[in-house]
């Protein structure tokens, strides 16, 4: 990371209502072969704790559509810039 | 990776506590239902950890060891076990919600009345405070012996007094300290002791329990399989029995009492409390004066009184953005957001910036801290 600098970079982010939707959320991207990580909820998105999965925004189709057929509930879904580092 | 999380659970345990739990799935039976070997052997090793639990906490009486899932479940079972309808419970805005939701509970289906004594400025208990809530009638002090947000430790043995003088039962949760900090239940007159087996014990995740004061009545918070008198109606209220109903985890108290030994074998939590706390000193000084970098907490003002915790927040960045950081960056394990302490985080005014902690444990070594050190850095900079 020597040298980076700290940008904000538009990211799709999604909350789940419990810690066992974000793991199935994980699972069924991997499975289906979508891009994606998961992280910790920002705080912009919601207050406390919890985890929520990051991508980029021109993914929301194909990851809703997914989700939906896997039967992951989802809480919400919003596009904020996230900190990265390049 | 560099493991920076130990207040949410030792990640990384002694190999003794996994090969014990190993050879113990491999041979035990069930503690105390029959007399077949494996169930013998099962029964021995839960005796062991008993023994070995009362020692380390200072508890006369190893059969008045209870051992549950956890400390939010022997939390529970305390609390309920403890407090009638109509009765007065006084805590702490430093408290995890696994003490806090338990009382807000009892407040709302019991009417018990529950009063929160607040903190200074650096997140440190305010003792007056708690004194001046303490008044006759009051069944219960509950506080914990460290904030599992700032680390900062609480005079358990002063509350307990507090709490006498009043007339009132003393109840402290040691999640954050069992293994790291002494605590001697004979000594300071504590009533009940909670702890959770999987952090500073540094055994296995689903151990936990209480140690209880004889002659402190908590009723039992579940009812069923005891291993004897199965033809009476109701469980028995026998020490340990009438707090452990149904099968134990002896293959996670195998572990605990192989972590218990580790920590004796060390110097014991005095020793062990004190590498974590050269850790977390070292990390504090490394960031406390980095610009843009707050540091909350005891460690300007009071560093005896602190555990092996630094807790920060970057200028102008999400505590979930820069623990992503240290993760994608430096591979930097700690948590972010609220901790489960809702009320700790009000106190600090960090209810929407949550805060970055960096809980230090006995295999860090002073180059992870210094990579940390050197991380939190290149991100304030950044």
């Amino acid at each position: 990371m020597g040298g980076a600098r700290r940008v904000r970079v538009p990211s799709l982010v999604v909350t789940f209502p419990t810690t066992a939707a974000a793991m199935s959320c994980e699972e069924s991207c991997a499975r289906r072969g979508l891009g994606g990580r998961m992280i910790p909820v920002p705080g912009e998105v919601a207050a406390g704790c919890g985890l929520a999965w990051k991508t980029a925004p021109e993914d929301r189709a194909e990851l809703e559509g997914a989700l939906a057929v896997d039967g992951v509930p989802v809480e919400g879904w919003a596009v904020i810039e996230l900190l990265e580092f390049r | 990776m560099i493991y920076l999380d130990n207040a949410a659970t030792t990640m990384h345990k002694p190999r003794e506590v996994v090969d014990a739990v190993c050879e113990a799935m491999g041979s035990l039976g069930n503690a105390g239902r029959g007399a077949s070997a494996g169930a013998l052997d099962a029964g021995r090793v839960v005796l062991r950890c008993r023994e070995a639990m009362a020692r380390l906490l200072g508890c006369p009486r190893a059969d008045h060891v209870c051992f549950l899932a956890n400390s939010t479940a022997a939390l529970n079972a305390a609390l309920s076990g403890l407090v009638e309808p109509g009765d007065r419970v006084v805590t702490t805005v430093l408290e995890h919600n696994s003490v806090l939701r338990p009382l807000a509970r009892l407040a709302d289906e019991r009417g018990v009345e529950v009063a929160y004594a607040g903190c200074d400025a650096h997140g440190f208990l305010d003792m007056d405070e708690l004194e001046r809530l303490v008044c006759p009638g009051t069944r219960l002090v509950a506080v914990t012996h460290g904030s599992n947000v700032t680390g900062n430790l609480v005079d358990v043995a002063r509350v307990a007094r507090i709490a006498h003088a009043a007339g009132a039962l003393c109840l402290v949760d040691a999640s954050q300290t069992a293994g790291a900090v002494p605590l001697d239940m004979a000594g300071t007159g504590i009533d009940v002791v909670c702890f959770t087996g999987h952090k500073g014990l540094m055994g296995p995740q689903g151990t936990g329990g209480m140690a209880v004061a004889e002659g402190v009545d908590v009723q039992p918070w579940a009812e069923g399989g005891s291993g004897v008198h199965s033809f009476e109606r109701r469980h028995p209220l026998d020490w340990p029995t009438r707090l452990e109903a149904g099968t134990l985890n002896a293959h996670g108290l195998a572990g605990l009492a192989a972590g218990i030994a580790f920590i004796e074998k060390n110097g014991g939590p005095a020793a062990v409390g004190a590498r974590e706390h050269v850790l977390a000193r070292r990390l504090w000084e490394g960031v406390h004066d980095v610009p843009g970098v707050t540091v909350y907490g005891g460690w300007s003002v009071a560093p005896e009184r602190c555990g092996g915790i630094v807790a920060l927040n970057v200028d102008g960045l999400d505590s979930a953005e820069v623990a992503d950081a240290l993760s994608s960056g430096w591979g930097i394990a700690c948590r972010a957001g609220a901790h489960c302490a809702p009320l700790m985080h009000r106190a600090l005014g960090t209810e929407r910036q949550g805060i970055v902690r960096l809980s230090c444990g006995w295999f860090n070594t002073e180059d992870e801290i210094d990579t940390t050190v050197a991380a939190v850095r290149a991100i304030a900079e950044g």
